[in-house]
């Protein structure tokens, strides 16, 4: 079973290393509003983040007894919660052909079901491959890649 | 006493007779001699010889290179049968599908192997061609060298000839080896380097978006199965 955060909601949003910078540079730019007087961070929270994500940062801040009213405290929170994000080991899928979105949320649900812990899925092209993949997870390496498959062929053929 | 002067006369016709037949053997001797040592060398036929039994050997080696060069091409056209086989045992009809394309790409490939074949084969003929200058032109020197010699003993002169072409010949037969082993070397990879790319390519085109795709998925499974993650 896998181990639930408080931050799912917000964890559950990232699949791949595109969601990962999304949510860092929004993290960052939740941050910079905090010590701008002219600008609601609030607000900012409400056009970064959806409503559900929004929420949970608040509730994440306010068990840390920390608001946006105390921009000290709050960026102590976000900060916090970007290195907790950059904490998820990547899950390195090296493949032949091109990835769809589909695809890819296709490989999260696979994940979801499977691997306990959450991985951010990094999708690596490599025209060499002629099918399956190449997997590489905290410091292993697989290839399961028919290529070795194939190679086996060419030389019994040669 | 009579008896004693017919025997000292026969003796002195016997000793005049043998002095004769060594004088007569003595003249024949120098004569032949004189002969052999007058004739003149027939040096554009012993070096014509000499160059056409190196010709010979150099155009057998050229020929060796050639064979062995068709040796690969028939192996390359064996080999094409034999993927074509073993992808359709793996693949089922998908590889039927783009066979044309397979072909296409395979023919490619061929005829680019006999291009470098050809080219390999002039290289060949060329190098051959300059080493055989280069021994006939050796081979003119040392003659011309040697004529003095030659004169006085051609037998000598002819074998030590021989001696030095054949020595040169083993020289460039020997690169000629090694070049032709680099080259075939050379070959063998870029066929291989190029039938490697056709298999990629075919094989990517006639596998499935649904079949990458499950191939990743069961990459995912087995990944799990071996603990990678």
């Amino acid at each position: 079973m896998k181990k639930k955060s408080e931050l799912q909601p917000l964890l559950d949003t990232l699949t791949s290393i595109d969601d990962v910078i999304r949510v860092q540079a929004a993290l960052d730019k939740a941050i910079e509003s905090l010590y701008n007087t002219k600008i609601n961070s609030t607000e900012v929270l409400g056009e970064l983040f959806s409503k559900e994500i929004k929420q949970v940062l608040v509730e994440v801040a306010k068990n840390k007894g920390a608001s946006t009213s105390d921009p000290v405290s709050f960026q102590n929170v976000l900060v916090s919660i970007k290195e907790e994000i950059s904490k998820i080991p990547h899950l390195e899928i090296t493949v032949g052909t091109e990835i769809t979105e589909e695809f890819l949320y296709r490989i999260q649900r696979w994940l979801d079901t499977h691997i306990e812990d959450k991985v951010i899925i990094e999708i690596t092209y490599d025209s060499s491959v002629i099918a399956g993949a190449k997997i590489s997870y905290n410091g292993a390496f697989h290839d399961y890649t028919i290529n070795n498959q194939v190679q086996t062929l060419l030389n019994t053929a040669n | 006493m009579a008896l004693e002067m017919i025997v000292y006369i026969l003796v002195g016709i016997i000793i005049l007779q043998l002095f004769e037949i060594i004088f007569l053997l003595y003249f024949y001797n120098r004569n032949k001699n004189a002969k052999v040592a007058g004739k003149p060398i027939d040096s554009s036929s012993t070096l014509t010889r000499i160059i056409e039994d190196a010709n010979k050997k150099a155009q057998e080696i050229v020929q060796n290179a050639v064979d062995k060069a068709d040796e690969i091409l028939y192996e390359s056209t064996s080999f094409r049968t034999k993927i074509e086989k073993e992808m359709k045992f793996v693949f089922n009809d998908s590889v039927n599908t783009h066979k044309k394309s397979f072909d296409e790409l395979l023919e490619g490939a061929i005829s680019q192997y006999k291009s470098v074949l050809l080219d390999t084969k002039k290289v060949f003929n060329e190098q051959m061609q300059k080493t055989l200058t280069t021994m006939q032109s050796a081979a003119q020197t040392e003659l011309q060298e040697f004529q003095s010699t030659a004169q006085k003993n051609q037998a000598f002169a002819e074998e030590y000839l021989k001696q030095k072409i054949d020595a040169e010949f083993d020289l460039a037969k020997k690169e000629i080896e090694a070049y032709k082993k680099v080259e075939m070397q050379r070959i063998h990879d870029t066929i291989n380097i190029k039938v490697n790319d056709i298999t990629v390519k075919v094989l990517k085109g006639s596998i499935s978006k649904e079949k990458q795709e499950q191939l990743v998925l069961d990459a995912l499974e087995k990944a799990k199965i071996d603990n990678v993650m």
